[in-house]
């Protein structure tokens, strides 16, 4: 019988790989690359936010709180919102809650529904299914988003005479918007096409390798990674939809007028 | 062709008051010039003409007709803008003239035939397959006026039309803009142009609003 669960790594142990990241700062610093302080930076974050999430995560799991459990839901979907909107180049007034908004529709319509109807959790706010799961969808989630927004604004903004010599033709401003929403759409869903074309390939998941190391049948692991793939795609095109369809109603008004006035760049 | 009233419009930017209190009435041929100097809001009054820009106030009918009446992109059907630089989607000449026959507001089928003959007289050599991103600034600016010209509008709205013409094309041009009786507004720096046009000029610094 092989063991099962995955070796646990003590303090000592993971000091040890810190030695790992230490050789990459004496890279930095043999090619004057400038990057020790940011990756020493990174390492401390890298620590400190994972002990965190750890120590969170495991007094989440021993509560079995359904009101904790949807606190911390709310939580990883306001810092998924933020991220998509802070990764996009533009952005209008509105747009961080219409994202959270979103978010948290396709996230927690295809997280619970496959909790539910497809892996049949029990109960239906398990956190150790439900928290994992929504954070997979909403990291693809939330890059979608942000690709989807950054096409649309992009265009709005630098192709705004095209798209004004449409409606000056008499376009409505559904017939003017369709490109731009069309190619936004587009941008969004491409990254996770893309994975789903390598996946197993070039790339073996971060959870089935989690899975696996934990000592699952691979084919256990893999069946999850299927369904784990199918929901990433689903809520990312239904995301990437609903907010590019939301910022054409709010860039677009019933008077048919673009008003690319109120999309603000930002750095 | 049908009459545009225009009554006591305020226009501006963002919400910056510009012009108020302009008000004139284009029956069928009347050509007016809107002059002034650089920023006075020529292109403001222009843009608002058709619904680009939400005026700040005033009224705007054709034959009576209201743009709710009519709803905006019929409206802008009919009072069509041609703005300073011509914009495309890629496409071929042909596409690009029949393009506004895809739109919903499309109240008749494209005709090719006067597309083309048009283009043959403002001196387009290249051909209805030329990708029009391959055309000369000049030429680009002869298809947008096609392009307007295509939808049969009552009036048309004219910001600096001949700017990247040489004087044939401009006269051309200016020609096929006096062949019927379409109502125009006009953007010139070129006061021989407005002359030619026969355009009644209305000078924008007397509706400046000072703030």
């Amino acid at each position: 019988m092989p063991e099962r669960g995955a070796i646990p790594i003590d303090a000592w142990h993971l000091a040890l790989s810190a030695g790992l990241v230490v050789a990459a700062g004496a890279v930095s610093l043999g090619l004057r690359l400038d990057l020790e302080r940011r990756l020493a930076w990174a390492s401390a974050r890298t620590v400190g936010q994972l002990l965190l999430v750890g120590y969170v995560l495991g007094w989440v799991f021993e509560l079995e709180e359904p009101f904790v459990v949807l606190g911390l839901l709310t939580l990883m979907i306001a810092a998924a919102a933020r991220a998509a909107v802070q990764r996009s180049s533009r952005r209008y007034r509105g747009v961080h809650l219409a994202a959270f908004a979103m978010l948290s529709l396709t996230g927690l319509a295809t997280t619970l529904g496959t909790t539910q109807v497809v892996i049949g959790v029990e109960p239906w706010y398990r956190p150790q299914y439900v928290v994992p799961l929504l954070g997979m969808v909403l990291g693809n989630g939330l890059t979608g988003m942000s690709l989807c927004l950054d096409e649309l604004l992009r265009a709005l903004d630098e192709q705004r005479a095209t798209v004004e010599t449409d409606l000056a033709l008499g376009a409505t401003r559904w017939e003017a918007a369709r490109g731009p929403l069309r190619e936004a759409v587009r941008r969004g869903m491409i990254p996770i096409i893309n994975s789903m074309m390598v996946v197993g390939i070039v790339s073996l998941p971060g959870m089935m390798t989690g899975q696996i190391l934990q000592g699952a049948d691979p084919l256990v692991a893999v069946r999850y990674q299927i369904v784990i793939m199918f929901m990433i795609a689903g809520a990312t095109s239904f995301g990437c939809m609903l907010i590019a369809l939301f910022s054409y109603r709010r860039l677009f008004n019933p008077r048919h007028q673009l008003r690319a006035d109120r999309i603000r760049r930002h750095d | 062709m049908a009459t545009l009233e225009v009554r006591d419009l305020a226009v501006g930017r963002g919400d910056r008051r510009l012009l108020a209190g302009l008000s004139f009435t284009l029956a069928p041929g009347i050509r007016v010039a809107l002059t002034g100097p650089s920023g006075v809001g020529k292109t403001t009054a222009l843009r608002a003409l058709c619904l680009l820009d939400e005026p700040f106030e005033g009224t705007l009918a054709l034959d009576g007709a209201s743009p709710e009446q009519l709803g905006v992109p019929r409206w802008r059907r009919r009072v069509v803008l041609v703005a300073q630089r011509a914009s495309f989607f890629g496409g071929t000449v042909g596409e690009e003239l029949a393009r506004p026959f895809t739109f919903r507001s499309a109240d008749a089928a494209f005709d090719a035939d006067r597309a083309r003959e048009r283009l043959a007289a403002l001196g387009l050599a290249p051909g209805w397959d030329a990708p029009v991103e391959a055309l000369s600034e000049g030429e680009r600016q002869r298809v947008a006026l096609v392009r307007a010209l295509g939808v049969e509008p009552d009036v048309l709205l004219l910001d600096e039309p001949t700017s990247a013409l040489d004087p044939d094309a401009a006269r051309a041009a200016e020609a096929m803009l006096c062949a019927d009786d379409r109502a125009l507004v006009l953007v010139s720096h070129d006061e021989a142009q407005r002359a030619r046009l026969d355009a009644t000029p209305l000078d924008l610094r007397e509706r400046r609003v000072d703030a």
